[in-house]
């Protein structure tokens, strides 16, 4: 047998004989495990790690840990979950065990950091800091990766030990640094004299520092300015700086400046006795008010101004003076022009004497700042009374005469003249300028314009010329205006039209010119606008003067108004006087009715004798009367009431106002050359109710009256009668008034007829009497119309002894109606009765 | 290769090849061929220890044509142990040697008469294959290793055999 072969049979035995190696499967492994700790034999917080293929204890992790953070002095709990692969959670239990139990380590935001890591971390910042200067650490914080405020809070405990320097607002500073940063401050503020904002000082000491640091470069800016404040606090309490931090320590006022600003106020003050706010705010006092009232305690605050009491009582002085000199004045030159206008006029009212005047109603304020004694303004209102009165007067005269013009410039109706004449004349724009007219009737000074415009032609011209002399300035360019208006109102009643055409009259600025006529110092008064006084004056004094003008013109038209009253009833009583007489008379015509010839006679001769005057008195009357209210003076309207000629009255007539008037008084003028009585009756009837007036009809009583009256004024005549031709046709109407109780107004020519009308009433001498004193007229009459030149010597002889016999004859024919009138009278009324 | 398991093929191929194609008649060949299967032996017997997979003894006579020796098996913690022996035929190796297991003859489908395992059908082609660098060894790991492996669990839960450490308590039990 091989000795090999043998060898290897051995080999292979031995193999078969060792001793294999046990292995125990993962499975088997976990199961023998759970079984040593079911039987207690394995502590049961066993770990597992992340594989899952390993078992760890917790003291064996606790131990890895400790290796770990003595190894890095700073673990964080993630990384360490990675390298010693175990679950997080398990080592963070460990890692909050061994912090607690270690005071040298600590647990923050997931890392564990040891003492020893946070003292190589001071000493590296140190030495940065040491090259530097100053060092953010919120720069080192993101160096460290570690929060800014736990390594505030670590630096902070290593201050003064590893660290060389300071720490201030999240900065270190070594002390170098500081003192240079110190210095700057120092500087600066030193050299401050005006309050700066600090934050612009910091900024230009950063600046100045960054140009420094750009030479060491070092790039490192001192942050928030925390370390520049807290160097100038130090400062202002060391006293190296004097001055305060104003405006929550973000203003640095030196105290240099504080002294200048409070020099100059108290100079300024004490020189002037006032100082306005503005004056303040330019020296930056930020409440001028309460400063200066902190101050002067007796100052005076006002809106813009302080003052002093001695500006008080200066005023209060001039205020005195005024009132009681009954003057005015005004405070605003006599203070400073610095002083605005509410603030002078809170001043004035300040004054004690302004007060005591203002309560005792002694003086008022006007325009603000000027103050007038009531003494002086109600002599003012008296001028202006004065004037208004006297303007209202010469007004109505004027209005008249203006009237007046334009009538006589064309022969249209007053109302459409007036308006023509406003425009000068111009037709095509009558219309026009009437509608204007009246939307301007009210405002105020548009017509003035108007009127000036046109016043160098047509009426207007005239009008203004010389009738208004007198007239102030002002008003007349509004006469063109008022004075139509005036007419058309005065006719029907004042109403309200006349009220505002009053406004127009004394406007302001009439009254303000006036004002200055008479103190041209007023001028310069009040504040702003030139005349502020005089305009406030103006406006105060303007309803008082206005309302003396509408009195002084009410009572002007009122006067006037009484006056045609009077003339009316004068006129009314006249007409009804002729009037009855005319009646009277034409009753008398009744007796010859039928006698064609002598009642033609007797009506025309009616009609020239008493209808012409009942004709002329009523026209006469009626245009007088147009005149007086045109103002034309009474007194030569008042004309002699001598016999108009028909072509007069016919002019009387159309000229009349009114066009039914008008017509009625031509219709009245041509009956009067008619021949009935009747017609012209009925025409002047109708005129004169035109007229507003009216015809008395005749009562009984009312004739027997005014017969007895005529007869016995006809027997007077008749008995004081010389004339032996004037004689006749008074005896005749006596007897017709003896014997018809009718009063008969016979002419000439109808005498015979009234003689033969009287045959048989009278007793028969007597008629025959009378018969032959007629006849015997009849023939000197006709002797004295045949006389001519020639044969004047011997008809003037007839007729002187015709004349001489009927002389002769007079006391018998007198005494046929003197002797019978009485007797005839009773027996008439008898008859009567 | 395919038929075995990962385990088993990784195993075969660490088991050193033989060289000498040489049977029991073969005189010193068949010497240098008992060498070489002793060297694999060696090795495939080393391997198991390692890895704590220990399962055979074996041992052969003089002129090494039959081996005997005992196998076992741990199923559910018992170790199941079997007599184990077989002849060198006189072509090998051409032809693999028949393993036996006379303890089980007649207990299961998955043997000849006489108590010879039956093997894959990959058994055969695999040993031609590799003839002659398969020995002994390989025989084992390929063919007796899966065949405990499979039929032991099945043999046991029929019942069909018992662990004598049972079989012991059962008999001297009650």
């Amino acid at each position: 047998m091989d000795a090999e072969l043998q060898e290897l049979q051995r080999l292979f035995e031995q193999a078969q004989e060792a001793k294999p190696s046990v292995r125990l499967s993962d499975r088997n492994v976990v199961e023998l495990v759970s079984k040593l700790q079911e039987l207690h034999l394995l502590d049961a917080d066993l770990l597992h790690t992340v594989s899952g293929k390993e078992y760890i204890t917790q003291e064996r992790l606790k131990e890895e840990i400790e290796g770990e953070v003595c190894r890095l002095g700073r673990v964080s709990l993630v990384d360490l979950a990675a390298t010693l692969g175990v679950e997080l959670i398990h080592c963070e239990r460990q890692a909050q065990q061994i912090v607690g139990n270690n005071t040298d380590l600590s647990l923050v935001q997931g890392e564990i950091l040891a003492a020893t890591y946070w003292d190589s971390v001071a000493e590296e910042i140190n030495e940065t800091l040491q090259e530097a200067g100053q060092i953010s650490v919120g720069e080192l914080a993101r160096q460290f990766n570690v929060g800014a405020e736990l390594l505030t809070g670590v630096l902070g405990s290593r201050l003064g030990t590893l660290i060389q320097g300071k720490l201030e607002g999240g900065q270190l500073y070594t002390p170098t640094f500081v003192a240079r940063i110190r210095a700057m401050v120092r500087g600066a503020v030193r050299a401050l004299i005006i309050p700066t904002p600090l934050s612009t000082l910091w900024m230009s000491l950063q600046n100045q520092l960054r140009e420094g640091d750009d030479g060491g470069g070092v790039g490192g800016v001192t942050g928030d300015g925390g370390l520049f404040q807290t160097i100038l606090n130090q400062l202002i309490a060391d006293g190296e700086v004097t001055g305060s931090l104003r405006g929550g320590n973000a203003m640095w006022t030196p105290a240099v400046f504080v002294v200048a600003q409070r020099e100059s106020v108290e100079a300024f003050f004490s020189q002037n006795g006032y100082i306005t706010y503005d004056a303040l705010r330019k020296l930056t006092v930020p409440q001028p008010k309460q400063y200066l009232q902190a101050k002067y305690v007796d100052g005076i605050p006002l809106e813009t101004v302080f003052v002093h009491s001695s500006i008080v009582s200066q005023l209060d002085a001039a205020a005195e003076e005024a009132i009681a000199t009954n003057t005015w004045f005004d405070a605003l030159p006599l203070l400073p022009p610095s002083f605005g206008i509410s603030d002078v006029a809170k001043l004035v009212s300040l004054c004690p004497s302004v007060q005591r005047a203002l309560k005792e109603g002694v003086a008022v304020i006007l325009a603000e700042t000027c103050m007038l004694s009531n003494t002086l303004i109600r002599s003012i209102i008296e001028k202006f009374e004065n004037q208004a009165r006297e303007l209202a007067q010469k007004k109505s005269v004027i209005i008249a005469n203006v009237t007046k013009d334009a009538e006589d410039h064309s022969g249209t109706p007053p109302v459409g003249t007036e308006l023509d004449a406003d425009d000068g004349g111009d037709t095509t724009q009558g219309k026009n300028a009437r509608r204007k007219k009246g939307s301007h009737g009210v405002g105020a000074n548009k017509p003035m314009l108007e009127t000036d415009l046109v016043s160098g032609k047509g009426g207007k011209g005239k009008k203004r010329g010389p009738k208004n002399k007198h007239a102030i300035s002002g008003l007349a360019g509004e006469l063109g205006i008022s004075a139509p208006k005036s007419t058309k109102t005065s006719l029907s009643s004042k109403g309200g039209i006349a009220a505002s055409e009053d406004d127009d009259i004394f406007s302001h600025e009439d009254l303000a010119a006036k004002i200055l006529e008479w103190y041209p110092d007023m001028d310069t008064a009040g504040t702003g606008d030139e005349g502020i006084l005089v305009r406030t004056l103006a406006e105060r004094l303007r309803p008082i003067v206005v309302s003396a003008w509408l009195d002084a013109k009410h009572a002007i038209f009122s006067a006037q108004a009484e006056e045609r009253r009077r003339r009316v009833d004068s006129l009314q009583l006249k007409i009804d006087e002729v009037y009855a007489n005319f009646q009277l008379f034409a009753k008398a015509l009744d007796l010859f009715l039928g006698e064609k010839s002598t009642e033609v006679i007797l009506h025309r001769h009616l009609l020239r004798t008493t209808g012409a005057e009942i004709a002329d008195l009523f026209l006469t009357a009626q245009a007088m009367e147009q005149k007086l209210e045109e103002g034309g003076d009474a007194e030569t309207a008042q004309d002699s009431s001598e016999s108009l000629s028909t072509s007069q009255r016919l002019s009387l007539a159309k000229s009349l106002p009114g066009k039914n008037l008008s017509t009625k008084a031509v219709e009245m003028v041509e009956s009067l050359e008619g021949k009935s009585v009747d017609a012209f009756d009925n025409a002047l009837e109708a005129v004169v109710k035109e007229s507003g007036l009216r015809l008395k009809k005749l009562d009984k009583k009312a004739e027997r009256a005014l017969l007895f009256a005529y007869r016995k004024g006809l027997a007077s005549q008749v008995e004081d009668e010389t004339d032996p031709v004037a004689l006749l046709p008074k005896v005749v109407a006596l007897l017709f008034v003896q014997v018809h109780s009718r009063a008969l107004q016979a002419p000439g020519r109808a005498m015979a007829a009234a003689v033969t009308r009287l045959k048989g009433a009278v007793p028969e001498e007597s008629f025959t009497t009378l018969v032959e004193y007629h006849s015997m007229t009849v023939q000197l009459l006709s002797l004295q119309a045949a006389a001519n030149p020639e044969e004047e010597e011997c008809t003037s002889d007839r007729a002187l002894t015709k004349r001489e016999v009927l002389e002769s004859r007079m006391p018998k024919l007198k005494a046929l109606v003197l002797s019978s009138s009485p007797a005839a009278a009773i027996s008439f009324d008898n008859e009567k009765q | 290769m395919e038929g075995w398991d990962v385990n088993t093929k990784s195993t075969v191929a660490k088991i050193p090849l033989l060289t000498t194609r040489a049977g029991p008649r073969d005189g010193e060949l068949w010497t240098q061929r008992r060498k070489e299967e002793f060297m694999a032996l060696i090795k495939y017997m080393e391997m198991n220890k390692a890895k704590d997979s220990d399962w055979f003894r074996i041992a052969p006579n003089a002129d090494g044509t039959k081996w005997k020796g005992k196998c076992w098996y741990v199923h559910n913690l018992l170790k199941y142990e079997f007599d184990l022996q077989f002849d060198i035929p006189v072509t090998y190796p051409a032809t693999a040697p028949e393993l036996e297991l006379p303890e089980l003859d007649g207990k299961t489908a998955k043997m000849y008469r006489g108590g010879k395992i039956c093997l894959t059908i990959h058994f055969k082609p695999l040993w031609a294959k590799n003839c002659p660098r398969f020995g002994i060894a390989h025989a084992l790991c390929l063919g007796l290793g899966p065949w405990l492996a499979a039929e032991v669990p099945h043999l046991v839960d029929t019942g069909v055999i018992q662990h004598k450490e049972k079989q012991s308590q059962s008999s001297s039990g009650p």
